[in-house]
């Protein structure tokens, strides 16, 4: 599997995220401003009214502008105690004995024990995370209403927009204590639930039948027993390396020792890069059509999904990457790539083998093109493809950097070369590996994305509960988290492109049932219904625009999947969603500036 | 009259020779057709909680808010505090709305009731408070001290207060509102639920912040200790001012004189006699005897009930109100 989204770099990350919320909030900051100027003309009268906005709007930036941070440190303090004395602490209890329990359940099979492990704890820290900062935030100044609390706090010097801001960052300090207890909790867990080790016994070893003129022959072949979900398969060299092959998705170090029974036995230590954040260095894709034109797309096979297509095999058909930057100081060696190419087959063949392709570098700027690269392509495989520094050409051998790349910029030419059958293809399957960050880093930046989630939530949830009772501000900062995280289906709702029309559509078919596909019969209904329906959807437009982006801040994929987790793309996402929650916790600002609290 | 022996003639006659306040001392709190209507969700109104009130409350002066249960004492305070909103009407609190924060920064509040987080303890919570004040770190520290120590509760100052009594909640909540060491307290029924030791020192502690120059606006349904402590009383009655003015004027009773003289010759007093006899009198004492705060009350509240509506009530300068006696009022209804 690989990592679908794109990443950008910061600047453009901003851009491309916030620019979209940004627009459609300042939309909604001068819509609200039009109302707010016609209410305070229906209260004053015009002039009086634009008077009293101005010096109302005056006041806010007033407020903002004296904030004392002793005051917000001082609410954030009681926040925090208040959270405290609400027995958060519990969560992380409950977090540790759901993973006592996972530890049974958990598939812990080599090549995906990994992603398991980390998707697992990712998603329980996410959802205990996200219920907590719900409940606190939502019922904690409506208490503080009902209390009356908060009048002795209003009462003091205190700028409404402080105690909006206390409270969030109040509830964030008690939810980054607990977010990081539980992401200590589940590095140990996860890294002691990869931990094993493999026996592998002389019984298990075979001699292998090799050839003595050659260099490094493999003399003996073994295979480790199953454990863990997986078997290593370990080849013994003539001048005594012993490799152990990674295909589970990690390796280990392996040893020969004697063991009590004075047996030799090879043991194989911990496991190696099990855990990894692999920097991946993208290109773009065009491909080849069968006649040699080039294209957006490849042709679609129908099986495959939507976002991968395909070539045809035995043609001129190919996927074209295109790499900018790809320099010799990070690549000394040779450029890694990693492959993740679909395979569809019209005819079965040898499945085990996987299917013949190639690849063949061409310098973009004059034309040069080097000799195919074979490898096979095995279904749901990753393979790995190492380009070496000299690559034969119809030239002869030539230098990787020297005749192929020119200031980073390089194109590889994907085909597939057995006759009938397909490689599907997408821009995200084809990277050069520009070597691993450290995992614990990558995991400390899956969190950070939680944490996001945790800000955006708390200030939705305070700001709500600002002007709601403690369960509508719970339903309605629920609505937005899943509204965030499903913005998807959301959209596809809002574009109309989905199946059996708008609610009120949808409501008449199940009343008169008919399925999704058959077409209204005409009536007197029909026209109010599409209007109803047209006004829905543009309502829930609308809200696609509004609601936090949550998929931008869910970046446990990466973690499982062992990517790294790009810094400028974090940074963006960072500051995203805190300009996010500050306009929120402006919002909120508002809100209680309008409303009295006795 | 009860408090003519309570009451010798020396202190009448000595409090209403005192200097008066300058009529010009700084004008601390100012209500101009203060009107607070609570309405329902969909906007119908409720009750009609304050009407029309005008007030004006100096630097240095003790104002006492009286009133039935339910006749707008807190209201007004809250309004004043602008922890809600006037209807109509405005008011200035040290000379800045009363919406705006700012002026929080030199006021103490005591609420009715307990407001406190009750899962902090004593220290913690004046602590809280005086950071709320932005005050530094050791200020609010000896500031805590002082105050614990001042309301006697330094036995207790670590623990959490909802371990407190009614009284020792009371305590901890005036040292809270002393923790800015504020030019204007607003307390709202301060001595409810304390001992009669702590009621005692209460008083003490409110004319002290008098003699340091702070202005003290207080409800209570004490009577007899508003009228010891109070320098002016307003009286509402459902949200309606119905009596107002210094509180010696007040409760001089103008229908009575009373004369009381040392070394009366006997001629000299049949002359006085013949006098009044002339006039139809009857000779009782030379003096405007006091009457208590409590009968005024009782009065007024007996009256509003009886004639409800508008009254208007206006202060007469305070220079000559010690020569004239009670306000004119006049009943409109
Ligand atoms: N939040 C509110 N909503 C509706 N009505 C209210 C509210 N607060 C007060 N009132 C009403 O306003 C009126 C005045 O109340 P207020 O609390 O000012 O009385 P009070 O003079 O302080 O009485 P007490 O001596 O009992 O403290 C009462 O009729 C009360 O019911
Ligand atoms: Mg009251």
């Amino acid at each position: 599997m690989v990592i679908e989204q794109e990443t950008l770099p910061l600047i453009e990350g901003i851009l491309h995220y916030g620019l979209q919320m940004l627009l459609a909030l300042g939309i909604l900051g001068v819509l609200s401003l039009i109302i707010a100027y016609l209410v305070a003309t229906a209260l004053y009268g015009p002039i009086a009214g634009g008077r009293e906005l101005k010096n109302f709007l005056s006041e806010i930036c007033r407020d903002w502008f004296y904030t004392s941070p002793r005051r917000v440190l001082a609410l954030a303090w009681l926040a925090m105690k208040e959270s405290i004395n609400r027995r958060v602490l519990v969560v992380a209890v409950i977090f540790l004995i759901l993973l006592l329990f996972a530890g049974w359940y958990l598939d812990n099979r080599g090549d995906i024990a990994a992603k398991m492990y980390l998707s697992f704890v990712f998603t329980s820290m996410s959802v205990l995370v996200i219920v907590l900062s719900v409940v606190l935030s939502a019922f904690s100044l409506p208490s503080d209403l009902n209390s009356r609390t908060i009048l002795l706090i209003v009462a003091k010097p205190v700028r409404r927009h402080e105690i909006v801001l206390g409270r969030v960052l109040g509830f964030l300090a008690t939810g980054t204590i607990l977010l990081a207890v539980m992401g200590g909790i589940s590095y140990f867990f996860v890294s002691r639930g990869l931990d094993h080790t493999h026996v592998l016994r002389e019984s298990e070893i075979a001699l292998e039948d090799y050839d003595p003129t050659a260099e490094n022959p493999i003399v003996k072949r073994g295979r480790t027993a199953m454990k863990h979900g997986h078997r290593h398969e370990v080849l013994f060299y003539k001048n005594g390396d012993i490799y152990v092959e990674d295909t589970p998705g990690h390796s280990h170090r392996a040893e020969v020792r004697t063991n009590q029974q004075g047996e030799e036995i090879v043991q194989l230590g911990e496991p190696l890069s099990i855990l990894r954040a692999r920097v991946p260095r993208y290109g773009t894709l065009l491909f080849r059509d069968r006649n040699g034109e080039l294209q957006d797309k490849g042709i679609n096979v129908g099986t495959e999904w939507k976002y991968k297509t395909c070539i045809e095999g035995g043609t001129r058909s190919a996927g074209i990457w295109t790499f900018e930057d790809l320099y010799e100081e990070e690549f000394p060696n040779g450029v890694p790539l990693e492959l993740t190419l679909g395979v569809y087959r019209s005819y079965k063949g040898d499945i085990d083998s996987g299917i013949l392709g190639s690849l063949r570098l061409r310098n973009p700027t004059d034309g040069r093109t080097s000799n195919p690269i074979l490898f096979r392509a095995k279904e749901y495989y990753t393979d790995r493809l190492f380009i070496p520094r000299t690559v034969d050409s119809p030239e002869g051998p030539l230098d990787l950097f020297k005749h192929f790349v020119v200031d980073g910029k390089v194109e590889m030419e994907v085909r597939c070369e057995e006759r009938a059958q397909y490689f599907c293809m997408a821009r995200y399957d084809v990277y050069a590996r520009a070597g691993d960050a450290p995992f614990s880093l990558n995991f400390v930046k899956g969190l950070t994305g939680i944490w996001l989630q945790m800000l955006l939530i708390l200030s939705v949830g305070v700001a709500a509960s600002t002007v709601l009772r403690g369960s509508v501000a719970m339903a309605l900062t629920i609505g937005i988290a899943l509204s965030g995280h499903l913005l998807d289906s959301l959209k596809t709702l809002a574009q109309g492109e989905n199946y059996g029309g708008g609610p009120l559509e949808a409501l008449i078919r199940i009343l008169t049932n008919r399925n999704l596909m058959v077409e209204l019969p005409n009536g007197f209904y029909l026209g109010p219904t599409k209007m109803f329906d047209a006004a829905m959807r543009g309502l829930l437009n609308a809200v696609t625009y509004i609601v936090p982006d949550f998929r931008l801040y869910n970046m446990a994929d990466y973690v499982a999947q062992g990517f790294n987790i790009n810094a400028s793309q974090l940074a963006s996402n960072i500051v995203c969603g805190v300009t996010y929650s500050l306009i929120v916790i402006i919002i909120g600002h508002l809100c209680l500036k309008l409303r009295q609290v006795a | 009259m009860a408090n003519e022996t309570a009451d010798p003639p020396e202190m009448t006659a000595a409090s209403s020779s005192e200097p008066e306040r300058p009529a010009q001392a700084e004008v601390v709190i100012e209500t101009r057709n203060l009107t607070k209507i609570y309405r329902d969700f969909w906007g119908r109104a409720k009750v009609r909680a304050l009407k029309s009130l005008d007030l004006e409350v100096r630097q240095g002066e003790i104002f006492g808010l009286l009133g039935p249960n339910g006749s707008g004492k807190t209201t007004t305070i809250k309004l004043l505090l602008g922890l809600i909103f006037p209807t109509h009407g405005q008011a200035l609190v040290l000379g800045k709305p009363a919406t705006d924060e700012a002026k929080n920064e030199k006021i103490g509040y005591l609420p009715e009731e307990s407001y406190l987080y009750r899962f902090l303890n004593a220290v913690e919570t004046l602590d809280f408070y005086g950071r709320l004040f932005n005050m530094p770190a050791k200020v609010r520290k000896q500031r805590a001290a002082e105050l614990i120590n001042l309301v006697g509760l330094e036995g207790a100052k670590r623990r959490p207060l909802k371990e407190y009594s009614k009284g020792m909640t009371r305590r901890i909540g005036l040292a809270q509102a002393l923790i800015n060491d504020p030019q204007l307290i607003l307390l709202d029924e301060p001595t409810s639920g304390l001992d009669p030791i702590g009621t005692r020192e209460m008083k003490d502690l409110i004319l002290e912040l008098k003699a340091r120059g702070k202005t003290i606006v207080l409800c209570s349904h004490l009577l007899a200790d508003m009228q010891d402590i109070c320098d002016r009383i307003a009286i509402l009655h459902r949200g309606e001012l119905k009596e107002l003015g210094r509180v010696d004027s007040l409760l001089q009773v103008t229908d009575i004189t009373q004369l009381q003289i040392k070394d009366l010759s006997d001629e000299a007093q049949e002359e006085i006699e013949a006098v009044l006899r002339k006039h139809h009198g009857e000779l009782v004492g030379v003096n405007h005897p006091k009457a208590t705060l409590e009968d005024l009350f009782l009065r007024i509240v007996r009256e509003s009930d009886d004639h409800l509506g508008r009254r208007v009530v206006r202060e007469l300068p305070t220079e000559t109100a010690s020569e004239n006696g009670s306000p004119e009022k006049t009943d409109e209804s």
